[in-house]
């Protein structure tokens, strides 16, 4: 019954950006189509793709779900324009920034990505115009991802600074934000004033300052604004107990993490890495990593599914991951 | 019996053609408030974009709480983008013209129409330029309407006025 509830709300999330006539058809779909539904790809003179975790589906004449691709319906140059339309509110000059990003961050924390032609400006990419493709990527709650992890990354009672990576996709976001809740809600702790430096609007997914996605009650987001500085801004504005961000990697990231860490705040970042020797590959982050400011390292990948936890390590590489004390995800 | 019939009746015809010559001379005052208003409309616009990056649905009705007169245009296309049917703001603005009765000449009209062109789909230079000449060109309709309310405002009055004795005595 609550999944249903759910599915119903990104449907009602997700359809009034979608063009009229596929809105009639979307309207159509189950609580189960929706619960399976991944990305919906609209690309100029191609079938609408419907992506799930079952594989590739296509819209048929009929209006339903198929494998086949023979009697797909083809999405019109004038439908994905409707579609950019809707998504952007009519107001391009709102959205420049996230366009020029390539993604917009819907109600509800769905993504819509865009692809087209790039319009440059001295080698960089002013905006994109000529959208040919959307890619609508749809958000589905994963509760309760940080409560296993949670236990391991205190020490004497102490929350310790801790890094987590992962290839794309094996819910690094996730976590750290389910992270973020736990410590902000102080559900098997005590509870912590929590800032999130949220540089992509992954984490929180705000619109127009609400966060769609929970972070707790003692969190406050900084969104769209690059680590490095959101960092020091926020340990200056709110002083924070922890401080979460995604995706480190630049040289000022790291200098902002040790200023933190000696400010006497904790840090939960991510980085994209299949594991901790991958890590110590990349310049920055082997700096980051000798400085010894990560006290937890969480190894996260997809063989169970996107949140597999594959180790939890300490500073000295010493594993203290019980995988007994974990759930399976399926 | 017959001389207080005669006297209201002609009571009544002035009445009546004085407030048609007072009506004449509010409709060139609504036209010269209807155009302020429009370009008030269109600063909290332009304050919205530039400062907030407000979007177009909530930039109009912020619009609409400024723009006095011209509140029922700026708040219908708000509304019409609002119900999210995939109409563009130009759209959106031209639908809610024909929605809204507006006290004004076909070249006011044409102007209005006009600022709506490409409204919303570029970026902010852009579209802050763009406001700033329809503004600009809104502000000469409004100083002509002006000039004509000033000559004509009075003109009219007299006239209802007048026209309503002058009938007294020729009837009577």
């Amino acid at each position: 019954m609550e999944n249903g509830l759910q599915e119903h709300r990104i449907a009602a999330e997700l359809l009034p950006y979608l063009p009229n006539d596929l809105r009639s058809i979307f309207n159509r779909f189950s609580a189960a189509d929706w619960a399976k539904m991944e990305e919906i790809r609209l690309r100029v003179f191609q079938p609408t793709i419907i992506r799930t975790h079952e594989g590739d589906f296509f819209i048929n004449a009929k209006g339903s779900l198929a494998k086949d691709s023979d009697n797909a319906i083809y999405c019109t140059y004038a439908q994905v324009r409707q579609a950019v339309l809707l998504l952007s509110e009519s107001s391009y000059y709102a959205f420049e920034e996230e366009i020029r990003r390539g993604y917009l961050t819907l109600k509800g924390g769905h993504r819509a990505g865009f692809s087209g032609k790039a319009v440059l400006d001295r080698g960089m990419i002013q905006t994109l115009k000529d959208i040919s493709s959307i890619n609508l990527r749809i958000a589905h709650h994963i509760p309760d991802t940080a409560r296993e992890v949670l236990p391991y990354l205190f020490e004497d009672g102490m929350f310790c600074n801790t890094l987590i990576i992962s290839p794309p996709g094996a819910g690094k976001t996730t976590l750290l934000r389910n992270i973020a809740y736990e410590l902000s809600q102080g559900v098997h702790c005590l509870p912590n004033t929590v800032s999130i430096v949220d540089e992509r609007s992954e984490i929180a997914a705000m619109v127009y300052g609400i966060p769609q996605l929970p972070v707790g009650m003692r969190t406050d987001v900084l969104d769209g604004c690059p680590k490095a500085e959101g960092i020091m801004l926020m340990i200056r504005s709110m002083s924070p107990q922890v401080i979460v961000c995604d995706e480190i990697g630049r040289s000022e990231d790291a200098y902002a993490i040790r200023e933190a860490v000696n400010a006497g705040v904790k840090m939960v970042v991510s980085a994209h890495a299949k594991n901790y020797e991958e890590l110590k590959e990349r310049p920055v982050m082997a700096e980051i990593l000798q400085s010894g400011c990560f006290k937890r390292v969480v190894t996260l990948s997809r063989s169970n599914g996107p949140g597999s936890v594959e180790d939890i390590q300490t500073e000295t590489l010493q594993s203290i991951f019980h995988p007994r004390l974990l759930r399976k995800r399926g | 019996m017959y001389l207080v019939c005669k006297l209201l009746g002609a009571v009544l015809i002035i009445i009546a053609s004085a407030t048609v010559g007072r009506y004449a001379s509010k409709k060139l005052e609504k036209r010269v408030c209807f155009l302020a208003d429009v370009q008030q409309g269109i600063l909290t616009l332009a304050r919205e974009m530039d400062y907030a990056l407000t979007p177009m649905p909530q930039a109009f009705a912020v619009a609409a709480q400024t723009a006095r007169s011209a509140r029922f245009l700026f708040g219908s296309a708000a509304e019409i983008l609002s119900s999210q049917r995939g109409v563009s703001a130009e759209e959106a603005w031209k639908e809610a013209m024909q929605q809204v009765t507006m006290p004004l000449k076909a070249e006011e009209v044409q102007v209005l129409e006009s600022f709506a062109t490409g409204l919303g789909l570029s970026d902010k230079a852009n579209q802050l330029k763009k406001l700033e000449l329809s503004r600009l060109r809104l502000q000469a309709l409004e100083t002509t309407a002006k000039e004509e309310y000033q000559k004509m405002a009075k003109v009219w009055r007299s006239l209802g006025l007048t026209f309503g004795f002058a009938v007294v005595l020729i009837c009577f």
